[in-house]
């Protein structure tokens, strides 16, 4: 009862800070003092007050998306083991819903986008769908070769078992990689897209949230920042042993998911947006590093490399 | 965690079949030499000292920090530090590097049931990084890019000689390092002097190149 009021505290905080944190590392990046870490927070607050402009050529569909998409990217967060490593919903194969409903937000964002009628968010929805595309696959091979290693097949299982062992070694970096990749995909991050810009023929998510304004883009914003939340909880699921008790485990997943914001943050500093016609390519990268992941784990399982 | 440094060097072939920029080449050489030496200093299990020494400063000092700032000294000075011109599409070299490495992996499993007094783990990657660098060789255009093959096909070399002697001879070594010195020799003159003829430093002119 207890992790379950933690995880769900964590899950409703976090993003804010996650946010405010890469934005004050950027900003230190740059020179300047930067806004509070708190300040997504207040974005959100204000977005909420606000009224909301919605084009006379929508339909339902577009009103009734952003709220869709944070509804799912929420219970992929309540699919995710958070704090402790458990989850707050946990059931067998639960990664194959943890992806489709990230699939329902992403499809209703799209969805949302297209029914502007808007050419420039046309063109954001086929980009997004295209590289959603490359990532998918490469989530599913990766955790299902956790799950090999483990036998397990609902998260808690999987990253509880998969971390001792010989193999994990080996899968472990290169779990952390892929899934960082995946973290910058879906979190639209700087090699994949650029979270500043606004108005830009090179953009992929923030083209198809042009006509959100108010209380709609607030939650496109938060559920941003939730789904790097979500994922970054699990790249800290392969870091921190099972063993650990709860606060240490609660301090070590704050820890990392403070590092991860760092990371991005220097990443965003120092590097420039990949040209569109790269972006697949690193986006494969993903998938390639998850081809060996599996043939390492067949092997190990096969008779094991000593 | 011996383990994890090698899968770091598997991961800086798979990187550089898969970038355009020159300059990552060399980051990723740099990166190579640094974790080849940290496999000697941590893993190498030598009582020789003088052999240790020699080793650490082969990697560390020629292979991690002299031969990149002389291919940064070439690649700056003649200009060159934009795209590697692959013969093949980056999609297809990173799938064929890919598949390259779960062969690797592959003989890493077979040698460690059937071959014994080797080290699997480094004996796959390292042949793995001895295919990959053949390939990029053979299937970039520009010749400073076929240069960087070879030295990341030396530095398979070195992880091979690793893993199947626990005491790495030291005419090996020397070896080693003689063919690096005339790879980026050779480079060093075809660049520099050849360059005023040829400004294109492009494989493809020198089908033309006649007396």
């Amino acid at each position: 009862m207890m992790i379950t009021i933690i995880n769900i505290a964590l899950l409703l905080i976090m993003p804010f800070l996650f946010l405010g944190f890469i934005n004050r590392i950027k900003s230190r990046w740059a020179g300047r003092k930067g806004p509070s870490i708190m300040q997504p927070f207040r974005d959100f607050m204000k977005l909420m007050k606000k009224g909301e402009v919605i084009s006379s050529t929508s339909s339902f569909v577009f009103r009734l998306a952003p709220s869709v998409t944070f509804a799912a990217v929420i219970t992929a967060g309540l699919i995710a083991p958070l704090a402790g490593g458990k989850s707050v919903i946990s059931f067998e194969a639960d990664f194959i819903l943890f992806a489709y409903v990230l699939g329902i937000g992403r499809f209703f964002t799209v969805v949302g986008a297209l029914d502007t009628g808007s050419s420039f968010e046309g063109m954001g929805a086929s980009r997004e769908v295209t590289f959603a595309a490359l990532v998918e696959p490469a989530f599913f091979i990766i955790i299902a070769s956790l799950g090999l290693i483990s036998g397990g097949l609902s998260f808690e299982r999987i990253f509880e078992i998969a971390k001792g062992g010989d193999v994990a070694i080996l899968v472990l970096p290169l779990g952390i990689i892929a899934l960082f990749i995946m973290l910058l995909a879906e979190g639209c991050r700087v090699p994949v897209d650029d979270p500043n810009t606004h108005l830009e023929l090179t953009m992929i998510h923030e083209v198809m949230v042009l006509d959100n304004s108010g209380p709609d883009m607030g939650f496109i914003m938060y559920a941003a920042g939730m789904k790097m939340v979500v994922i970054g909880a699990l790249i800290a699921n392969l870091v921190i042993p099972a063993a650990f008790p709860l606060w240490a485990s609660l301090g070590l997943m704050i820890a990392v998911q403070a590092l991860l914001a760092v990371v991005i943050g220097t990443i965003e500093s120092v590097t420039a947006r990949l040209r569109m016609t790269h972006v697949p390519q690193f986006l494969l990268f993903m998938t390639a590093i998850s081809a060996i992941i599996i043939s390492t784990v067949v092997l190990f399982i096969a008779g094991g490399i000593k | 965690m011996i383990q994890f440094i090698i899968i770091l060097f598997g991961l800086t072939m798979l990187y550089v079949s898969v970038t355009t920029r020159i300059e990552s080449y060399v980051k990723a050489i740099a990166a190579q030499g640094v974790i080849l030496f940290l496999l000697v200093l941590f893993d190498y299990g030598t009582t020789n000292l003088p052999n240790l020494i020699f080793l650490s400063f082969e990697t560390l000092v020629v292979k991690a920090i002299a031969i990149p700032i002389f291919l940064m000294y070439v690649i700056r000075k003649n200009g060159i530090y934009r795209e590697i011109d692959p013969y093949v599409t980056n999609h297809s070299s990173l799938a064929i590097t890919t598949a390259i490495f779960a062969a690797g992996f592959y003989i890493a499993y077979w040698s460690a049931g059937t071959v014994s007094n080797i080290r699997p783990f480094y004996f796959g990657i390292s042949i793995s990084t001895i295919v990959t660098g053949l390939f990029i060789i053979i299937s970039r255009k520009k010749i400073i890019t076929h240069v960087m093959g070879y030295m990341m096909l030396e530095n398979g070399i070195f992880l091979l000689a690793l893993s199947i002697a626990r005491e790495m001879p030291f005419i090996v070594a020397m070896g080693v390092l003689l063919d690096i010195f005339i790879a980026v020799y050779l480079l060093g003159l075809f660049i520099n002097k050849v360059q005023d003829s040829y400004s294109d430093t492009h494989i493809n002119t020198l089908a033309k190149l006649k007396d």
